[in-house]
């Protein structure tokens, strides 16, 4: 009995063992290249430019030996991350904010917000300041605004999205406008929850990114002031007030990987995949 | 004997007079001499002891380095503020807790109202009714009940429950995202824990007082009810508590279904308002925080505050065991009391004179009032006030004339209804969890391919596989293997074999205990404030691993002192009597023996932290790494995070989700049967 418990260990430990040997010998030698020369880069920030910079990752790995490994968090831990080390690059769906001005950033894109609706509410184009008296629970009910009898349900993102900052940004220019009732709302963490809460509730209104414009469902984007959400009109100024810019934060003294990924994302091949994500890419004059 | 070897047993003589460190630090020896000049038998027993000691520094630097980030929130927010401030807006510089902690015990309050009497249920009829045959099919499954991750629950919660509850309550679910939503995956979650645990208790009840009962004429329902759970309340209070600890504790798949509105239900039982849990708040928040700021000194400080919770409820339930053991007379009562216990006593002593005599009348009306009030608060959800209140008497009425009822219908006609409708009980939780595995394989079937498991995934995600995630599920697994094997067995087994009833021994227990009732977000939080960001590592493979390896020992510990302990005395008695030393019979006897049980244990913790999401989401995992390698200092894809990101980031990628989830429940399900055949073969040969 104890022998061949002890074959059945035995056997255990060695096979542990052989494959984590030949994993190592495997791939010992690239990871080793990888941290000798440094052509790995770790992207961090907002969930808004994350789907954006995977697609980049995807085709810019194709014809480099650069590793791109990427995560989310928002805005907030860009610099931060930046700083410490953590991270390569920042991921910012906003300006940066005086405190973060001692790092280099790049505009990559532009991007507007969209608001968008769930089903029943009879509504297609709302003024900025309808949207801010809903959200501060003014208007409770779609005919208020011209639509169906139906309970306006909105949803928020979290504290800290840039998204929201955006939206909350331009609501703020509307006089008297407050927060106080966003803890009665369901906060979502991302874009796509966003989407698929507002899809599945009756009556909400929520907002997102106009790169998700392509993945709405069911959902209805509408127009705020009579103006569509689309590239050309955030290019043209015309939806101003719910525009921002994508931005890339580096250290001051990039590493050549880092370089090298940030000018491609800078040309002509870079700029399309701006373009084919929905999101609106720089105009010529303005890359560098 | 040679003087050679006389001078060195003269020595090993010192050593064991004088002990070890004095007899060192005298003579000025390196403890590197003194560790060779040591015995085996005191080497191994160091090297067991040294394990223990680490178990328990784990703990005390979780609480440390817990403490010290939340040291600023505390300074600047001051801790009653927290506690008792009503908004938790960080953007604008609100940090009241109370809607938080109030949010965590409603959605835990919720789930064990459900889950309790279902678990018990089960409890029951495995007990009572079930047949060798079905109980040894229940039973594993139970465990892989248990086993199912986290974020899996979230996922099916997500495409299941949440629309499924929008179409039952249309007009009372504004979101679909409740309370509701959150109490019923979290009393699912539960239940294998309350059903094991309190079948246990059931099971643990001596068979004398069951055939005295019968003896007496009662019917097996009657001998189960009046006897065997009334000596069984203690246990099945801890499962309850125990449950509770878990389920406060629950992170992914709570955030995932509750709607995250930091707000107090309106009413206080409207459930189907939206709430915020303590977990959820830091698993949301964490992320945006900027390391340093108050915010993120702020989310510490929730955790902490969840700490204290869970802690206090584990505590309670060790307490409640303790007691009720004393009162059986299974261990002696303590020979002296705490100075407290002292002061307390006449007072305690009195209440229970009083609570003996009027208890049953007070349990009675303890029942009614729960069932008004549990009947008027749903129902004045639906039809207001007065409705609630005229459904609220109805209801107790109902539970009055049924007890009426069972009355006249005879004890035997009671049984036979009571077993049959927790037979159907059973059924319903079999069947929950048979849809769960059936809905994930089902529609996982289309996204599976050559193709999605050997490429990286494309397109965020929604186009191409998890290749670079099944690598660094596996990767984490082995990791977290080789950490947590040696450190959880050997501290297992110097509990079971050296602890004697030393200060050092209780403090380790204690810790231990401590560390399994853990929330594995706080481990998460540990791994980030200790590996990510105080050694500089950032987001790696190993700090995924440590994290992880941290959270599994407790319970490695626990199942190798079982096992351990299991093996008969007189194997171990036989040993030493021809002869063998301590450490001898230890590796030689008992460990062999013990073997089966270890790994099996061993097996079950590691395939319940590869399914983990809350402690690698802030040290380990990221979002897209197309790229595979073993790397210890990269960070990778685990197949639990990607879940939630895909579920979260790309709602559009139906197809990879559902696939994703499969892999991750394949790998799950592989694992768990691993270990019930070891166990099985196992079981089989060794004949005690």
């Amino acid at each position: 009995m104890e022998s061949k418990t002890q074959m059945i260990i035995a056997v255990l430990l060695t096979a542990v063992i052989c494959i984590a040997g030949t994993y190592v010998l495997i791939n010992g030698n690239s990871g080793g290249n990888n941290n000798s020369n440094n052509v790995s880069i770790v992207a961090t920030g907002s969930t808004t430019v994350m789907p954006l910079m995977t697609e980049f990752q995807e085709e810019f790995e194709k014809h480099s030996k650069v590793t791109i490994s990427i995560s989310g968090g928002g805005s907030g831990v860009a610099a931060p991350g930046v700083r410490n080390g953590s991270a390569d690059i920042g991921m910012l769906s906003r300006d940066p904010t005086a405190t973060e001005r001692d790092l280099r950033s790049l505009i990559i894109a532009k991007d507007g917000v969209v608001v968008i609706v769930g089903a029943n509410t009879g509504v297609t184009n709302l003024t900025l300041e309808q949207i801010a008296k809903i959200y501060q629970g003014e208007y409770t009910n779609w005919n208020q605004v011209g639509g169906t009898d139906q309970a306006i349900r909105p949803v928020i993102r979290e504290d800290g999205s840039g998204t929201r900052d955006c939206i909350d940004t331009a609501m703020k220019t509307v006089a008297g406008f407050n927060t106080n009732n966003y803890n009665n709302y369901p906060s979502q963490s991302s874009t796509g929850s966003m989407i698929s809460s507002v899809t599945g509730t009756q009556g909400s209104i929520g907002y997102v990114n106009l790169g998700a414009i392509k993945d709405l469902g069911s959902a209805t984007p509408l127009t705020v002031n009579g103006v569509q959400a689309t590239p050309e009109n955030v290019i043209n100024g015309s939806y101003a007030s719910l525009s921002r810019n994508l931005v890339l934060l580096t250290g001051n003294n990039p590493s050549t990987a880092t370089q090298s990924f940030l000018n491609w994302i800078m040309s002509a091949q870079g700029q399309a995949i701006v373009e084919a994500e929905g999101f609106v890419p720089l105009p010529k004059t303005d890359r560098p | 004997m040679t003087p050679d070897e006389q001078s060195v047993f003269k020595d090993k003589l010192a050593i064991d007079q004088d002990g070890i460190i004095e007899k060192g630090l005298i003579a000025g020896i390196s403890p590197r001499s003194i560790y060779n000049r040591l015995k085996t038998e005191d080497r191994a027993k160091l090297i067991l002891t040294a394990t223990v000691v680490i178990t328990v520094a784990v703990l005390f630097f979780i609480i440390l380095f817990i403490s010290y980030n939340s040291l600023d929130a505390i300074t600047q927010i001051g801790m009653w503020e927290f506690l008792t401030g009503a908004s938790w807006s960080p953007g604008s510089g609100a940090y009241g807790a109370s809607s938080l902690i109030v949010g965590t015990f409603l959605v835990t309050g919720g789930a064990i109202l459900f889950a309790l009497p279902v678990g018990l249920g089960v409890a029951i009829y495995i007990n009572d009714v079930a047949s060798p045959r079905v109980k040894s099919v229940l039973k594993p499954l139970c465990e892989l009940f248990a086993g199912i991750p986290s974020v899996v629950y979230g996922f099916l919660g997500i495409v299941v429950l949440v629309p499924l509850l929008l179409d039952i309550f249309p007009n009372h679910l504004s979101y679909g995202y409740s309370w509701l939503a959150g109490s019923l995956v979290l009393g699912i979650m539960a239940l294998p824990t309350i059903i094991s645990v309190s079948q246990d208790s059931l099971a643990a009840v001596p068979r004398s007082y069951r055939e005295a009962s019968m003896a007496m004429g009662a019917t097996k329902w009657e001998t189960t009810r009046k006897v065997v759970m009334h000596s069984a309340v203690s246990g099945i209070a801890a499962a309850a508590i125990l449950g509770i600890g878990r389920a406060i504790g629950e992170t992914m798949a709570v955030m995932m279904v509750t709607g995250n509105a930091a707000n107090f239900p309106e009413p206080l039982w409207n459930i189907f308002d939206r709430v915020r849990t303590l977990t959820g708040s830091i698993a949301l928040e964490m992320g945006e925080s900027v390391h340093g700021s108050l915010h993120y000194s702020a989310l510490f400080l929730l955790a902490l505050v969840l700490l204290v919770i869970v802690l206090t409820v584990n505590l309670s339930a060790r307490r409640i065991v303790r007691r009720t053991k004393m009162k059986m007379g299974e261990i002696a009562k303590p020979s002296r009391e705490t100075k407290i216990a002292q002061m307390m006593s006449p007072i305690t002593k009195s209440f229970e004179a009083v609570s003996d005599r009027y208890k049953e009348t007070a349990v009675k009306i303890a029942i009614y009032a729960f069932i008004f009030a549990f009947a008027f608060m749903i129902s004045s959800l639906f039809i207001g006030t007065y409705g609630g209140l005229a459904i609220g008497v109805l209801a107790a009425t109902i539970l009055f004339i049924s007890k009426k009822l069972s009355k006249m219908l005879g004890p035997k006609h009671v049984q036979k209804v009571v077993y049959s409708s927790l037979g159907v009980v059973v059924l319903a939780v079999v069947a929950i969890l048979v849809v769960f595995l059936a809905i994930i394989f089902v529609r996982g079937m289309p996204a599976m391919s050559m193709d999605f498991i050997t490429s990286p995934p494309s397109h965020s995600g929604a186009e191409g596989g998890i290749w670079p995630a099944i690598v660094g599920t596996l990767e984490l697994m082995l990791g977290t293997a080789l950490i947590a094997f040696p450190l959880g067995v050997c501290s297992g087994v110097y509990m079971s074999q050296y602890a004697k009833d030393s200060k050092f021994v209780r403090v380790a227990r204690q810790a231990i205990d401590a560390l399994k009732g853990t929330p594995s977000i706080i481990f998460g939080l540990f791994g980030m404030s200790m590996l990510v960001i105080m050694f500089g590592w950032g987001y790696s493979l190993i700090g995924g691993c440590i994290t992880l390896a941290l959270m599994v020992l407790p319970t490695i510990i626990k199942t190798t002192e079982e096992a351990v302990s299991a093996v008969p005395a007189e194997l171990s008695e036989a040993s030493a009597a021809m002869g063998a030393s301590k450490w001898q019979t230890i590796s030689k006897v008992v460990l062999p023996a013990a073997m089966g049980g270890v790994i099996t244990g061993f097996i079950l913790s590691v395939g319940r932290a590869i399914g983990e999401t809350a402690p690698i989401m802030f040290t380990a995992a990221v979002a897209f790494k197309t790229t595979v390698g073993f790397a210890l200092f990269e960070p990778i894809m685990a197949l639990p995070y990607h879940l939630y990101y895909l579920v979260s980031e790309v709602p559009g990628a139906t197809d990879n989700q559902y696939g994703t989830a499969m892999v991750l429940m394949m790998i799950v399900i592989v694992l768990f049967a691993a270990a019930s055949l070891i166990r099985r073969t196992y079981n089989k040969k060794v004949g005690w």
